[in-house]
């Protein structure tokens, strides 16, 4: 049979496709380039045309072997347990693929397959191994349904075979017994259980409680997921080792002159989001965060940002037109006056100089004007706080959580200092200290943007933990030196602050992507950027941006080959996976339950106003006033009474037309015989009660003989109503009213005899 | 119909499998772990319901048969009818349940009832267990499936319940229901097949053997004659006798009587009471089963040769069997034989039980030792032992040869008992 010989590729396949994910997901080429052609080659082997298996005692032997071997190699690579448990499961599937295959072995094969899925699971969340899990489910189904069969057709062959005396001259039959297109219908079946299956396990996964039970084993934790590039408040280095490509847009930005036309700025155009001064350790940083008050609006238009009037330069207007929910309004250095479509509600923060809303979060339009290089009193104006110059004792001021790193940072710090001829202490005044400032920084940032450093989004190869020695950023720095941008802000700013320079992590935007034709900025997630700030001033902070321009300028560029077009078009699914699939947290099921509440409670809020209006309407037209509504009341009541009734009564004829046979009847005599045999299904409910059920193929009259032998009194009821029965369908009879009332009855009756209740 | 539900060993390994990736899940708060719970979750949850779906719209019934034989495939037939116009049923697998205790019999002899109760045995002590699979039955769709079991003992086989059983769609739970439906299948004893020559020194062609009735028939002797009736072939008119008469005479002939043999089997002693070699009552009481099979043997190559067999019994309150020539007759003869209850007490009977006047060859069969006063004295007298040296072989046959086996079977067994046995 065609659909039982399928199953042996069909469970090949599948264990194939569980093999390659695991090795996908451990990114082992060589197990997959081996694994695949030793599985392969077990296909020729024992399917083949000489179709060899390995005996069971050598299989034994060689399960033994690789037990021995995952000992070792787990006191080898006592860090990678999974991957260790991995290549066992792999070891074992293909040991069992060269045996010979009973039912037994297949399930087995299933369920190592099923074993090295879920390893999978937990070594890698990768969009590629994402695909290859639904493509193993639905596969997997599919397998899981034929093998029942398959085993089920291999069992009753096997004892077929084994009842049979020893030398019996014919052997029994073991074709399977099957029905009308088995094939296409068990396709279809499949496919149903499928849909069904894929849906209650949406369901399991959106409605499952996220953060029960988290961490309950500490030592075995899952692959950290893939990172959607954009912007972030915070920074935390150990939240996903890979950042996806996104080509979604963040936000459209004008930049107008005096005279307000449009124009190019000329150098990358960088939009400040969020401050982070305080380094904690471990690869995070914290943003510097103030509660400063609400902005005082002299109407429309914008709102000064300043405490006093401020003198005149050059200012510029950024236009802005987020596609993204935020409360922060991203602007360039130095902001000095705010307008935001939807009314006031803003605050400035002088200290950070960054803007936010006081609501929670909008996509509001806004314009921000802006002094790219601020004179000293405007500064002041503007209430930046006059910070003081480095004392010499500096080191006492550190965080003692980040004291190791911040002096393994000032070692390195100094060297480079060094190696630049700079001073490697900052001198006592105040303005030379400010010059060596610059000149420190600059030092710092020629060595980051240096060939020494690569930058790169891909960092899944690289073991960082937030226990891990050395600190991440001492670690890019001095190991892998491979990173993206908050690597290298992060590098520098530490390296800054060990040798006393006072400087801050900054996030925002970064605006390349000039489009003359809509004379306005682009900016993608992509574009979501980190870089430095320094103070060189009491109140005047410069930027520095450590990563490699270059490299940045082409990470960014619109023209790519087809491979970068294609590796694009990759990342963005992987994008969209790792946002919508493997980060889906607790907050995201909170926003989703809030969204569905709100749409809800607007649907039944519509409907219910709906109806009022149209009963309104309906009492309006008849003129029932007040008390037309409790006429409407009773209209419907009705409706809902009617239609139980007639579903109640179209039930009861599909009851007697099926278990008096009468589907094949026409019309009128059907209809006839629809109004007189409820008797019989009553009776037939009455003996259903008393647990005396009549079998379907017994006639009615054989089988009240059989009640009669027992009860008379039940029995010879029965057999009056059979006998009415047999005369209303088989003789053609027409009953009367007075025989449907005897019959009524006779159930009566019988229900009397037998203790139970006439159904209703 | 009342479904019961049970995990097997591949459902508790499935739900372990749930548990540990729902802890792994919970401690790595790994989303594609997550949803790999769900799709095993999803499995658990079409897997109780689907089962019980399909379950619920098969209707089954048990078809045949009427009888079988020690040795022959005894083939079940069940009628599968699945209600449902949408859902197939797959996987779906049918087979006895086990009676769990003997069953009242009473045995009625022709019309009349006499009124003997015994304990039959339950059907798992007469035959090898076995069960009847059906791969797909399609929507309103009727299939018959087949359960071939093995007879190892004969005597009268009561099915009571059906039990349908399913694993699928994954092979987590056994689902299953109970359908009750009694029937009745005769067993008969396993058949041998007898050396030729053994039937001729039996009943050798002489008074008893091949000879001509008084009466007229279809033999080649010369009987008499009378006057021409229509249809009479040319060939039988005398012509000399019509050229005299001037009337069409025809010639009758004499009608051929076939050999008869009357095959007695000894049962007067008890099974511990056997004189044999082998003390144990296992061994005594294969020897009395090989009589059985023996005398059956004799009757079956007898009445396949030609002759008109007679049976008696002894030891069991028993009519005795007359000489006829029929399929009719010979399934009366072997269900007499194959309903033999070896534990009930039995009859001593004293000589001359058997008819001493027939006219047919006589055999008796002994168990154990031949006892030669029991009748006259041209007895042929066999033993179980000598089955194998008067035998070539088990003979392969099919009983449904045999007709009206289910009118036999119904005699046996008043109608009350079953329909006690149905109502229940």
């Amino acid at each position: 049979m065609r659909l039982l010989r399928s199953y042996p590729v069909m469970s090949f396949a599948l264990v194939l496709v569980s093999l390659i994910a695991l090795c996908l997901a451990q990114g082992n080429v060589g197990l997959l380039v081996v694994a695949g052609a030793l599985a392969a080659l077990s296909w020729y082997i024992t399917e083949g045309p000489r179709s060899k298996h390995l005996p069971r005692w050598v299989s034994n032997v060689l399960v033994l072997a690789v037990s021995l071997h995952v000992v070792v190699d787990l006191t080898q690579n006592r860090h990678d347990v999974l991957g260790v448990l991995g290549r066992f499961i792999v070891l074992l599937t293909l040991i069992k693929l060269y045996e010979r295959r009973t039912a037994r072995d297949h399930a087995q094969l299933l369920t190592l397959s099923l074993l090295l899925m879920v390893t999978g699971c937990l070594q890698s969340t990768d969009l590629l191994f994402g695909g290859l899990l639904i493509v193993y489910a639905i596969l997997g189904m599919y397998v899981l349904l034929l093998h029942q069969l398959y085993a089920a057709h291999d069992e009753n062959r096997r004892v077929r075979l084994e009842t049979m005396p020893q030398g019996y001259r014919l052997a029994p039959s073991h074709r399977p017994v099957t029905g009308r297109a088995v094939a296409g219908q068990f396709r279809w079946f499949v496919s149903a259980v499928t849909v069904i299956g894929l849906a209650i396990s949406v369901t399991v996964f959106v409605l499952f409680p996220r953060g029960v039970g988290e961490d309950l084993i500490p030592q075995l934790q899952g692959p950290s997921a893939t990172r959607r590039p954009g912007f972030t408040e915070e920074i935390n280095l150990l939240t996903g080792t890979r950042i996806t490509d996104s080509r979604s847009v963040a936000m459209e930005v004008s930049v107008l002159d005096e005279t307000a036309k449009p124009m190019e700025f000329g150098r990358p155009l960088l939009l400040r989001g969020s401050v982070l001064p305080q380094y904690d350790g471990g690869g995070q940083w914290s943003p510097q965060t103030s509660q400063s008050p609400l902005l005082d609006s002299p109407g429309s238009g914008f709102i000064s940002l300043s405490q006093s009037p401020l003198e005149t330069g050059r200012t510029l207007t950024v236009q802005v037109k987020p596609y993204i929910r935020t409360n922060v309004l991203f602007a360039p250095m130095l902001p000095v006056a705010v307008e935001l479509d939807g009314g006031p509600g803003l605050r400035f923060d002088a200290a950070t100089q960054l803007i936010r809303t006081a609501r929670q979060e909008s996509s509001a339009a806004y314009r921000v004007r802006f002094q790219p290089s601020p004179s000293d009193r405007t500064l002041e104006r503007m209430g930046i706080p006059r910070m003081k110059t480095t004392p010499r004792n500096f080191e006492r001021r550190w965080p003692s959580a980040i004291q190791p790193v911040l002096r393994s940072m000032q070692r390195v710090a100094r060297q480079l200092l060094q190696d630049a001829s700079v001073a490697t202490n900052p001198p006592l005044d105040e303005d030379a200290q400010y010059a060596w400032v610059q000149q420190a920084a600059r030092a710092f940032e020629q060595y980051l943007q240096s060939e020494t450093f690569s930058y790169t989004l891909d960092l899944s190869d690289v073991v960082v933990t937030a226990s891990s020695d050395p600190d991440p950023v001492m670690q890019f720095l001095t190991e892998t030196q491979r990173g993206h941008c908050e690597y290298f802000a992060s590098a520098m700013t530490l390296l800054c602050q060990s040798v006393g320079v006072d400087a801050r992590v900054i996030t925002g935007f970064v605006a390349y992507e000039y489009d003359p034709a809509a004379q306005s900025y682009l900016v993608l997630q992509s574009n979501a950027h980190a870089w430095v700030e320094v103070r060189t001033g009491p109140r005047r902070y410069s930027t520095y941006d450590p990563t490699p321009p270059a490299t940045l300028q082409e990470l960014h560029s619109t023209t790519a080959s087809i491979t970068d077009r294609l590796r694009w078009v990759y990342e963005r699914f992987d994008g969209t996976w790792s946002e919508q699939i493997i980060e889906f947290d607790r907050g995201a099921q909170q926003e989703m339950t809030r969204k569905l509440d709100e749409r809800w409670s607007q649907r039944i809020v519509e409907a219910l106003e709906a109806t009022r209006e149209w009963a309104a309407g309906v009492n309006r037209s008849f003129k029932l006033g007040s008390a037309g509504y409790i006429w409407l009341g009773l209209v419907a009541l009705a409706a809902v009474i009617a239609v139980i009734a007639v579903v109640k009564v179209m039930r009861r004829f599909l009851s007697i037309r099926r278990r008096a046979r009468l589907e094949h009847m026409d019309g009128a005599q059907q209809r006839r015989l629809l109004r007189q045999l409820g008797f019989y299904v009553d009776m037939l409910n009455v003996l259903q009660r008393a647990k005396i059920r009549k079998p379907r193929w017994q006639p009615p009259l054989m089988y009240a003989g059989i009640i009669e032998s027992e009860q008379p009194n039940a029995g010879g009821a029965m057999r009056e109503i059979a006998e009415l029965f047999y005369a209303a369908r088989f003789g053609g009879q027409m009953l009367d009213r007075n025989d449907i009332a005897r019959a009524k009855q006779l159930v009566t009756t019988l229900a009397g005899e037998l203790n139970v209740r006439v159904p209703r | 119909m009342i479904q019961r539900m049970r995990p097997h060993a591949t459902g508790l390994v499935y739900i372990g499998l749930i548990l540990v990736v729902g802890v792994v899940a919970m401690n790595t708060q790994n989303n594609l772990l997550f949803w790999t719970l769900g799709v095993l979750a999803a499995g658990l949850v079409l897997s109780l319901s689907l089962s019980a779906l399909m379950l619920r719209g098969i209707r089954a019934r048990r078809l045949d048969p009427q009888s079988g034989a020690v040795g022959e495939p005894l083939v079940v037939r069940y009628e599968l009818r699945n209600r449902r116009r949408l859902l197939p049923v797959f996987n779906l697998h049918c087979e006895e349940l086990p009676d769990v205790k003997r069953f009242r019999l009473t045995v009625r002899r022709g019309a009349e009832e006499v009124g003997i109760e015994r304990q039959a045995k339950p059907w798992q002590e007469l035959l090898e267990p076995a069960f009847a699979w059906v791969m797909h039955v399609a929507g309103r769709e009727t299939t018959h499936a087949e359960a071939v079991y093995w007879p190892t003992q004969r005597g009268l086989v009561r099915f009571n319940r059906i039990r349908l059983w399913m694993t699928f769609p994954m092979g987590i739970i056994r689902r299953s229901t109970t359908v009750a439906q009694m029937h009745h299948t005769l067993v008969f004893p396993r058949l041998y097949m007898l050396r030729p020559e053994l039937l001729d020194r039996f009943a050798p062609a002489g008074m008893i053997g091949m000879r001509m009735t008084q009466r007229s028939g279809s033999g080649e002797e010369y009987f008499g004659v009378r006057e021409y009736r229509e249809g009479d072939s040319l060939r039988h008119i005398s012509w000399k006798r019509t050229a005299r008469t001037d009337e069409l005479v025809t010639i009758e002939r004499s009608k051929p009587s076939p050999p008869k043999l009357r095959v007695a089997i000894n049962l007067m002693r008890a099974t511990e009471d056997l004189r044999m070699a082998n003390d144990t009552r296992k061994a005594k009481r294969e020897a009395e089963e090989r009589a059985i099979s023996l005398a059956a043997s004799i009757l079956y190559a007898a009445d396949k040769s030609g002759y008109e067999t007679g049976l008696s019994v002894l030891g069991y309150d028993m009519p005795k069997m007359p000489l006829r020539r029929s399929r009719w007759h010979l399934g009366r003869m072997l269900a007499a034989l194959a309903s033999i209850d070896l534990d009930v007490d039995r009859q001593a009977q004293s000589r001359g039980v058997l008819p001493s006047a027939e006219r047919a060859a006589f055999v008796i069969v002994h168990p154990d030792r031949v006892d030669p006063g029991l009748a006259r004295d041209d007895v042929w007298h066999l033993t179980a032992a000598q089955l194998e040296s008067v035998t070539t072989g088990t003979l392969g046959w099919d009983p449904s040869q045999i007709r009206n086996v289910g009118d036999v079977v119904d005699a046996m067994i008043t109608t009350t008992d079953a329909a006690q046995e149905t109502a229940a």
